[in-house]
């Protein structure tokens, strides 16, 4: 009997999408079935997350929903990045055209000087 | 682009290596772990498919916004605690007043952390032997339950119409069932 208890100290890892749907549309059994409730008994992200995937009627659509999801998010942040990097570039331009300035201006001074020093 | 290795690293390490490089394909790889269970926890807050659908893309910006003002160990509960206020928020601004099942629950603290850990040190053949005892402090929904989870292996499914508690009822017996043996177990490992 305490072999099949040694279940209660095992922690195994979130439940993946794929996990998810199939335990939503019913379609796991047996071995799959028990792990994933033993889970479920453990960690509270996934059971409360269960428990809102249930009150979704139409289940089948939730991986289409996220691979929407998803592609929206991927646009806003590929457009965070190029501004980023666009401002980035304006930085440095900013800053080499600065260094130079200073340059061409001390190389003035210096060839000033020696003239004046004739 | 493909990242073979991608799914073999953490998530720590795949907000670490977007920062530094931009690329938001380290988040897709986040995304695609999270986003079912945010999706869920947002459904079970808000009550409503559509709010649930966008609050999870909200909740990623938010976790990528913030994710460098806190020291991050356990990025699961932390997430798990940024989607909750998140929700928790929307509520508010929508007055309505679900409020009560939100503000029970608690960042997992420091100390429960350290005593998991410990937890997982201990003999535990040593633990399993005092099991029967254990059962016998439960009350009698947790330990039907728990026993035809773990003896029996039955489903959640099966307790139900076995027992005729509701599904919630069942989950709730064997989380809590769980958790009291699992503490009453512990105090035999810290004497020994
Ligand atoms: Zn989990």
């Amino acid at each position: 009997m305490n072999d099949n208890f040694r279940d209660i100290f095992e922690e195994t890892d979130c439940l993946s999408q794929q996990t998810l749907m199939d335990y939503l549309q019913g379609k796991l059994s047996g071995e799959e079935l028990h792990h994933v409730e033993q889970h479920i008994a453990d960690c509270e992200l996934c059971s409360d997350a269960l428990e809102g995937l249930q009150a979704i009627k139409q289940k089948e659509k939730i991986p289409f929903w996220l691979r929407d999801i998803k592609w929206q998010l991927m646009k806003k942040l590929r457009k965070k990045n190029h501004r980023k990097r666009k401002l980035r570039l304006y930085v440095n331009v900013l800053v080499i055209t600065l260094i130079l300035l200073i340059l061409l201006f001390m190389m003035y001074w210096v060839l000033f000087e020696v003239r004046r020093g004739h | 682009m493909n990242y073979p290795n991608a799914q073999h690293l953490s998530d720590i390490e795949l907000i670490q290596r977007y920062k530094t490089d931009g690329n938001s394909d380290w988040i897709g790889v986040l995304f695609d772990r999270y986003a079912i269970l945010l999706l869920g926890l947002c459904m079970k807050y808000l009550k409503n498919e559509e709010d649930a659908r966008d609050s999870v893309q909200q909740i990623f910006l938010k976790v990528l916004q913030e994710v460098h003002k806190h020291d991050i160990i356990f990025f699961k509960a932390w997430i798990h605690q940024v989607a909750k206020n998140y929700c928790l928020m929307q509520l508010r601004k929508t007055q309505q007043h679900v409020q009560t099942e939100l503000t029970e629950v608690n960042m997992p603290g420091v100390a429960d952390i350290e005593d998991d850990q410990k937890a997982k040190h201990i003999e535990k053949d040593n633990m399993l032997e005092h099991m029967q005892e254990g059962l016998a402090q439960l009350n009698i929904e947790q330990s039907t339950c728990v026993k035809l989870f773990y003896l029996d292996k039955k489903s959640y499914q099966e307790i139900a119409d076995i027992t005729g508690y509701s599904l919630l009822q069942v989950k709730s017996y064997i989380q809590n069932g769980k958790r009291n043996l699992k503490l009453f177990l512990e105090k035999f490992s810290t004497k020994s």
